[in-house]
């Protein structure tokens, strides 16, 4: 293989991996700014992942999968929202439950349909887009591309972005101004949910033809730090899904004879660490981060 | 005619009925003081007004009709807007971004900018108000950010405006730009209400003042028919003393000396060449607006900060080190915010009693906890210092804000230390608990000890302190002997606008 | 006075055990969809894991690991750290003892054992220190810093038994360990180890010092608030990472009692999770270690009657987690619960009135 096809190969691979990375981190965005930590956003991805490839699998219909997997998503995203906005649950705890809970549900499931606690089945995939010059192309690259512009767009120059931010800052002084904080925190979540939904569902009914359990392995909390590495923004969050994209692309391309394959699946891991050490001291979260929505 | 009626309120929470058939009337275009002690029902009363709560019976009338507000935006369409105690601002945005949210005027679906700083610029220049519509809310002044705040509910239309204890937080001067504003407000048809439990205020600005005690309306009276000490009376029950001082009897020798206290942070100064001297029997207080200095003044002196460079000696002995080392050594230290540096909320007052000395015997032996002896020694301080406690089993998160002060004066005085650093001893603490802690400072200042006063209320500063050094933008400007201050002097030192003492070099 | 603490305290445990009620009763309605009849089902579990002496010494065998774990979690949670790095702490451990336990020959018994557990605890300790010296010299949240360090630390170990440690080709596991640093049988005939007792040690020695020494009441008070302990002279620095070390030390043990007492050898994948099941173990006993024995025992209960179901109907060992899962956040709920209670309780107070 010569050095100008590896770099293609990277480069594809790089822009394919950031997608799902991509798409979890724009909704850790909206959480965020919403002031709800998104520490579920692994779950909400694998239910996306899992929901993905049952509707696939049932329907033998991928766009009747992506559905069910953003609908699945969208749905678990709601009980964190009701958790933590109307209940006040630790935010930090109640993202860890949920983290659990998906893995739990996830696999069980995976046996009580395919009868094997690993994987499913072999499942419809999404149609391809046949382009020139680029080739075969996921429909889920250019809509991410898409999400990115949009989310980007509502949260700094509509109206509704603005109240959604100042819910996230400071909610007593969005209550006092009679916006409703719990309608947008419920909506900064479930919009996370909606877009982890899309990202799991890459996971499994585009980028592989199947559900494996544990398939995000740790992607969603890549993502948190993809977050924070690009100042929640939607813009920084495409940035930081890049960089991502690209440790994650390096294992599958570097091949495994010179360097051992364990070891090349700890870069994401590794960079994701760097990040978190190295850069969260230079970004501020939103103020009212965390808090509960009565205080 | 009467604008705004209030009817018989009721409000519970729980077990406890914070406001018990309170009547309250505000008349178009007049400045009307609610008055009471902290917890008398104030601030409740004006939520519920302003739809933060929904009252358990009574009814709001405005200009004679009944309404129900569900929320605070029903409230704000009847045209009327709160200026909260604790600013409504999100620091990161703009002026015009906080002033217009939730009223945002639009182009198609997106949100117009210009048009936003176009209608504040105007709206300010029409009352007066100097601020940038564009600048971050963040890098303005305290006093600015309440003009912002009384500009963003101007924008909603209200005609009813509410202060929430409006000058805690502002200097002499610019509690008089406020009340300047708040005339000119009247003049333009607006009416006022605003929350207090200082005096003077009322005497000064309001043309009619209701008072509420423990839930209760006391009476509504006009100004003119009324004198402090009456106010006073209605407001706590019985008479009170109002600020007597108790000079000191004999200020000895230097027992706490700070010299050359420097501290430079992002590149600023933000405490310059601090000199100071407390006497055995002096009480030392220092004025100054908030934020020129005064906590990391207060954490450089019990070894929290580490500053670039500072000499102290207490009772001739040197200190360095951390806060540890401070508290070995003999400081004594009353934070300024019990909830977040004095206090353990969620553990028990014993716990609490012994925070910061729990290693010292009888607390603790061989490296083990003797929690009897804890316990005994809490049950001590509860009768000696009268805390209201169920008992010191009981978390301190439960007690009121006195007695949750009282538990912090009661660690550090019990432990008899040479020299106490003592913030904002009686912030939001009631009148008696008030009383109760300022002779616990003065009586230790007998025995002999020296206490530094740090407080953002001027009143205490003067009514304690036997010497006063006034501290602006991290330097002392001047020091003198408490009774040469008065209101003038003090406020000029405290803006910048005169200094006394040229920092040595 | 008393009395009004007595029963705020009772109906703290009330609320706990409405938490788990609830998480089994969701379990249940689980196993119903997925065709199972639930009364059926948690009455086999429970056959399954106390039915017998020899079922109980297997529950055992389940409960020793969540008991090192729940520890673990709990130990941090106490100065208000989210150590989510126990399966990665576990790892680190088991690794370490295997290495010490197989490549350091010629000591006895009383001295390999030792120090392969000695060995295990520190390195681990030393792996879950550095989060929190990450922690407190950078500001690196914990949570996300100890869920990347599990995934470093078992794709390491991985790679340690794929490539260097590999007893045999193709089979991901190091070497066995050599006699003289096993643990030993806790009974005659049952396979349980005498990590039983280590993992009973650990948790008097963790009960004695939170609530007797001055390290725990440090902890405690920084748990509760940092800026409170920073005024009463206490190190925030020193005591985070000094309780991520013994947070992690625990972990550590958990991963070498599996090695020394039950496999005898690092096997790639071995922990089926522990480090997280912790999480509810802590959770359900409130971060209070003698309570850490009931509610491990409840778990292990649960996973070992749950395996012996398995065997007969097939029934998924992840319901398990599903279970545990709902307790986390059950538990955490306080106030979910207490709108489940409220009508309960108006019910229970109409009946008494008229009785």
């Amino acid at each position: 293989m010569n050095w100008a096809e590896l770099l293609g190969i990277l480069l594809i691979s790089t822009v394919r991996m950031c997608t799902p990375i991509t798409l979890a981190a724009v909704g850790g965005v909206f959480s965020a700014r919403s002031g709800v930590m998104a520490l579920g956003l692994e779950g909400f991805m694998l239910m996306g992942a899992f929901g993905a490839a049952w509707g696939s699998f049932v329907s033998q219909n991928a766009l009747v999968g992506l559905l069910c997997g953003v609908a699945l998503s969208a749905f678990y995203s709601l009980i964190f929202a009701l958790l933590c906005v109307v209940f006040s649950v630790n935010q930090v705890i109640c993202g860890i439950g949920m983290n659990l809970f998906a893995s739990g549900f996830t696999a069980s499931m995976t046996q009580l349909v395919w009868g094997t606690r690993a994987n499913s089945d072999i499942v419809p995939t999404l149609p391809h887009l046949t382009l020139p010059l680029v080739g075969d192309l996921s429909p889920l690259i250019p809509l991410m591309l898409v999400i990115v512009a949009a989310s980007w767009f509502y949260l700094f120059r509509t109206p509704w972005g603005l109240r959604l931010r100042i819910v996230g800052e400071n909610t007593p002084a969005a209550k006092s101004i009679g916006i409703n904080a719990v309608r947008y925190k419920f909506l900064g979540v479930a919009i996370s949910g909606v877009l982890c939904g899309l990202a799991g569902s890459f996971l499994s009914i585009d980028h592989v033809n199947r559900f494996v359990r544990e398939m995000t392995a740790g992607r969603g909390f890549i993502a948190v730090a993809v977050n924070i590495l690009g100042r929640f923004n939607p813009a920084g969050a495409l940035g930081g899904g890049l960089l991502f994209g690209f440790t994650d692309s390096l294992s599958t391309v570097i091949s495994s004879d010179s360097v051992p394959g364990q070891l090349l699946q700890m870069i994401p891991y590794a960079a994701t660490l760097f990040v978190i050490v190295f850069a969260v001291k230079y970004v501020s979260a939103p103020a009212g981060m965390g808090k509960p929505v009565d205080e | 005619m009467s604008q705004v009626e209030l009817r018989g309120i009721t409000k519970r929470f729980g077990p406890v009925t914070a406001l018990n058939q309170v009547d309250f009337t505000l008349n178009d275009g007049e400045i009307h003081a609610l008055l009471g002690e902290n917890g008398a029902g104030k601030t409740t009363l004006m939520k519920v007004l302003y739809g933060m709560h929904q009252p358990d019976e009574g009814e709001i009338r405005i200009g004679g009709q009944a309404k129900t507000f569900k929320n605070s935006t029903d409230a704000i369409a009847q045209g009327i807007g709160m200026v909260h105690q604790h600013f409504m601002l999100v620091p990161v945005l703009t002026v015009a971004e906080n002033i217009v949210a939730g009223k945002e005027p639009r182009r198609g679906i997106r949100f117009d900018m210009e048009r936003a700083v176009r209608e504040v610029q105007a709206l300010s220049e029409q009352y007066g108000f100097s601020v940038d519509p564009r600048a971050k809310v963040e890098q303005l002044s305290v006093g600015e950010r309440q003009r912002v705040e009384i500009l963003k509910i101007l924008y909603k239309g209200a005609n009813t405006l509410i202060f929430d204890e409006p000058t805690a937080v502002l200097t002499p001067i610019e509690v008089k730009e406020l009340f300047a504003a708040m005339r000119q407000l009247k003049a333009g048809g607006k009416s006022i209400i605003i929350i207090t439990h200082k005096l003077y205020e009322v005497m000064e600005i309001a043309d009619r003042i209701t008072v509420l005690r423990d839930g209760r309306l006391i009476g509504s009276v006009n100004r003119g028919e009324v004198t402090m000490d009456k106010l006073a009376y209605m407001m706590v029950g019985r008479q009170v003393a109002l600020n007597e001082r108790r000079p000191a009897k004999k200020i000895g020798a230097p027992l706490c000396e700070v010299r050359g206290l420097s501290y430079r942070k992002d590149g600023a100064d933000v405490l310059k060449n601090i000199s100071l001297t407390v006497h055995e029997g002096e009480i030392l207080g220092i004025a100054g607006i908030e934020g020129n200095g005064q906590t990391e003044l207060l954490e450089a002196l019990t070894g929290i900060l580490q500053p670039d460079s500072m000499e102290m000696t207490v009772a001739g002995k040197k200190l360095s080190g951390g806060a540890r080392a401070f508290l070995d050594a003999g400081v004594g230290h009353v934070p300024e915010d019990r909830m977040t540096r004095g206090l353990v909320l969620p553990l028990s007052i014993s716990e609490n009693a012994v925070l910061g000395y729990e290693k010292q015997e009888p607390f603790m032996k061989h490296g083990v906890f003797r929690w009897k002896q804890v316990r005994a020694f809490a049950d001590r301080l509860i009768e000696e210092y009268q805390i209201k406690a169920p008992g010191s089993g009981a978390a301190v998160g439960s007690l009121s804000g006195g007695n949750q002060q009282k538990v912090v004066i009661a660690r550090v005085f019990s432990q008899t230390p040479d020299f106490v650093v003592c913030a904002q001893p009686t912030r939001g603490v009631d009148i008696a608990a008030s009383e109760y802690i300022h002779n616990v400072m003065l009586d230790y200042r007998d025995k002999g000890k020296a206490v530094l006063l740090v407080s953002a209320d001027l009143d205490e500063i003067k009514a304690l302190s036997d010497n006063i050094a006034v501290l602006y933008k991290g330097e002392i400007v001047a020091q003198d002997a408490a009774e040469n201050f008065d209101d003038t002097r003090l406020g000029l030192l405290m803006t910048g606008a005169a200094r006394e003492r040229e920092v040595a070099q | 006075m008393k009395g009004k603490k007595d029963s705020a305290r009772l109906y703290g445990v009330l609320r706990t055990v409405c938490a788990l009620a609830l998480a089994l009763v969701c379990g249940g309605v689980l196993f119903w969809i997925s065709g199972y009849k639930p009364l059926q089902v948690y009455t086999l579990i429970f056959q399954g894991a106390f039915g017998s002496w020899s079922a109980f010494l297997t529950t055992l065998t389940y409960t020793v690991p969540l008991l090192f774990s729940g520890l673990a979690f709990a130990l941090a949670s106490r100065a208000s750290i989210m150590n989510l790095g126990g399966e990665g702490q576990i790892y680190v451990g088991a690794m370490t003892a295997a290495i010490v336990g197989a490549y350091v020959t010629g000591l006895p018994r009383l001295a390999h054992l030792p120090l392969s557990l000695l060995a295990a605890f520190a390195v681990a300790g030393a792996y879950g220190a550095l989060a929190g010296f990450l922690k407190v010299r950078f500001g690196a949240n914990e949570v996300i810093v100890t869920i990347m360090m599990n995934y470093l630390a078992q794709n390491f170990c991985s790679y340690l038994v794929a490539y260097p440690l590999q007893d045999s080709l193709g089979v991901p596991q190091t070497k066995q360990i050599m006699d003289s640093a096993r643990l030993g049988h806790a009974f005659e005939g049952h396979y349980l180890s005498t990590a039983l007792y280590l993992a009973l040690a650990a948790i008097v020695i963790a009960w004695f010092l939170m609530n007797k020494t001055h390290l725990g009441y440090q902890m405690k008070v920084l748990g509760c608030n940092q800026k409170a302990a920073e005024t009463a002279g206490i190190d925030y620095r020193k005591i985070t990472v000094v309780t991520m070390f013994l947070s992690a030390g625990v972990a550590g043990l958990c991963g070498a009692g599996q090695v020394l007492g039950t496999h005898f050898r690092f096997i790639e994948d071995f922990s089926t999770g522990f480090g997280f099941e912790g999480i509810a173990v802590a959770a359900l006993a409130g971060n209070n270690p003698l309570m850490i024995l009931l509610s491990g025992l409840l778990f292990g209960g649960i996973k070992s009657g749950a395996a012996q179901v398995n065997r007969v109907a097939s029934l998924p060992m992840d319901y398990v987690m599903i279970i545990q899962a709902m307790v986390v956040v059950l538990v955490a709920s306080p106030r979910l619960i207490d709108a489940i209670l409220k009508p309960l309780r108006k019910l229970a107070k109409a009946k008494g009135d008229k009785g």
